[in-house]
């Protein structure tokens, strides 16, 4: 009976207002899609396809596949970090109007694309996401790095834009379709691509690869090409292989300075150093980056999760020590924080790890 | 910023070309891909552009493609 009374007491008073509150929750996620133009692009996409799966009319199908291109890519694309931008540019798909009859004049840089069937919209997809990244990825180097370098850097970007679309039929044609035949037989663009994709793994690919190469771009706008800029360029990505291939206790060079890009790495890694000896060595190790007329400095910090469920007091005491490191840093009139940037890689033993990257820059003396 | 590109349905494109006044060349075989130079058909077609005033095409190589968007053109 007492079972009874609450049901009808819940139906009375509860329901109502689970009602409302259910209802006032579904608004506000309609609104969240309606006021992001990705999300809504991908809401659209998915409305005409069940439109066109109805009425299997052309019109329908066109506006499912523009607005899934749309939504999807730039969705995937926000989840890129380019330093503290995002990367690349969005990608807008616009059909041509009155394609039946009618002229159209293509203009200068504009750029037509041939798409797909819907049935074929993974194809349509990549696609799209090889335009955008060959569009707009390597802006004023593209010219200098060698090709099967710049075909590298490309694959990579656009893996992971297709990665975070997070449909595996697209990643599968990618890889079989474009990915896997592209190395074949070219050994060089597999030599530098097993490089980028280490980089990539050690979340040093959009992190520092790309923000360097894009402010080297700066530099050197204006500048006549010469042939040292190329290798300027493929000495920065050997550099960083290094470090991403950095084997526990191996000395690797933390340094790259050349003409235009010099740069610096700190590493900290090595939980008993910092717990042992605090912060002294790394503020020492940026004062001689410093005499070196370094103009950038990342500091790259590895997440200790093991050692805080082993020993909590010491993955604390690390984190304090962490962050008294990166005010001693700032403390430095010359030096200025660019960004900061938590992210996820595989370490050496193929563990998903923390970590973070930091990014400094450093005003040069008069 | 946004990078906009134009799009052709695959059945379309003899009407695009229609549109664009290069439906003769199309049937006669005259075009080329920019990248390859091989004869650009109505079903191997894959991307267009307009570079110093002339229409430049690419073919349905994944390769030509590629090096076509990066404006990695012939010199011709």
């Amino acid at each position: 009976m007492d079972a009874f009374k609450v049901i009808l007491l819940s139906i009375e008073y509860g329901l109502p207002y689970a009602a409302i509150a259910a209802l006032f929750l579904m608004v506000i996620y309609l609104l969240k899609i309606l006021l992001d133009e990705h999300r809504s692009a991908l809401w659209r996409g998915r409305l005409y396809r069940a439109a066109f799966s109805l009425s299997r009319k052309r019109e329908h199908e066109k506006k499912f596949i523009s607005n899934d291109i749309n939504g999807r890519i730039n969705l995937a694309r926000q989840k890129l970090h380019f330093g503290k931008e995002l990367l690349p540019k969005s990608v807008k798909v616009e059909w041509i109007e009155g394609i039946n009859g009618g002229t159209y004049d293509l203009k200068e840089g504009e750029f037509v694309v041939c798409l797909n069937p819907a049935h074929c919209q993974e194809m349509n997809i990549v696609r799209l996401a090889t335009a955008i990244v060959e569009r707009t990825s390597l802006i004023g180097v593209r010219s200098i790095v060698e090709k099967p370098l710049s075909r590298a850097i490309d694959l990579n970007l656009v893996r992971n834009i297709l990665r975070e679309v997070k449909d595996r039929k697209i990643l599968d044609w990618f890889f079989s379709e474009e990915y896997q035949p592209s190395m074949q037989g070219n050994v060089t663009l597999s030599t530098w691509n097993c490089k980028i994709v280490e980089i990539d793994e050690k979340g040093l690919f959009t992190r520092i690869l790309l923000i360097e190469l894009d402010s080297f771009a700066k530099k050197i706008t204006g500048i006549a090409q010469r042939p040292f800029m190329a290798g300027e360029v493929e000495g920065l990505v050997n550099f960083l292989y290094l470090i991403a291939t950095k084997q526990f206790g191996q000395d690797v060079p933390l340094d790259y300075i050349r003409a235009y890009i010099k740069i610096g790495v700190i590493l900290v890694a090595s939980t008993s150093k910092m717990l042992s000896e605090g912060i002294e060595p790394y503020v020492k190790c940026l004062s001689y980056k410093l005499e070196k007329r370094i103009n950038t400095v990342y500091v790259i910090i590895f997440e200790k999760e093991l050692l805080g469920k082993v020993f909590p007091k010491a993955k604390e005491e690390f984190v304090k020590l962490t962050q008294c490191l990166d005010k001693a840093i700032l403390d430095n009139s010359l030096v200025k924080k660019d960004f900061e940037l938590k992210y996820s890689c595989i370490d050496a033993l193929g563990r998903q790890r923390g970590a973070k990257c930091i990014r400094y820059t450093i005003e040069s003396l008069p | 910023m946004e990078e906009i590109f134009r799009a052709v349905y695959c059945e379309e494109v003899a009407d695009l070309f229609k549109m664009l006044g290069l439906f003769d060349d199309l049937m006669q075989g005259t075009l080329v891909c920019s990248i390859c130079g091989s004869v650009i058909t109505a079903t191997n077609f894959r991307a267009a552009t307009r570079k110093s005033g002339d229409i430049l095409l690419s073919c349905g190589r994944e390769d030509c493609y590629n090096q076509f968007m990066a404006q990695e053109l012939r010199e011709e």
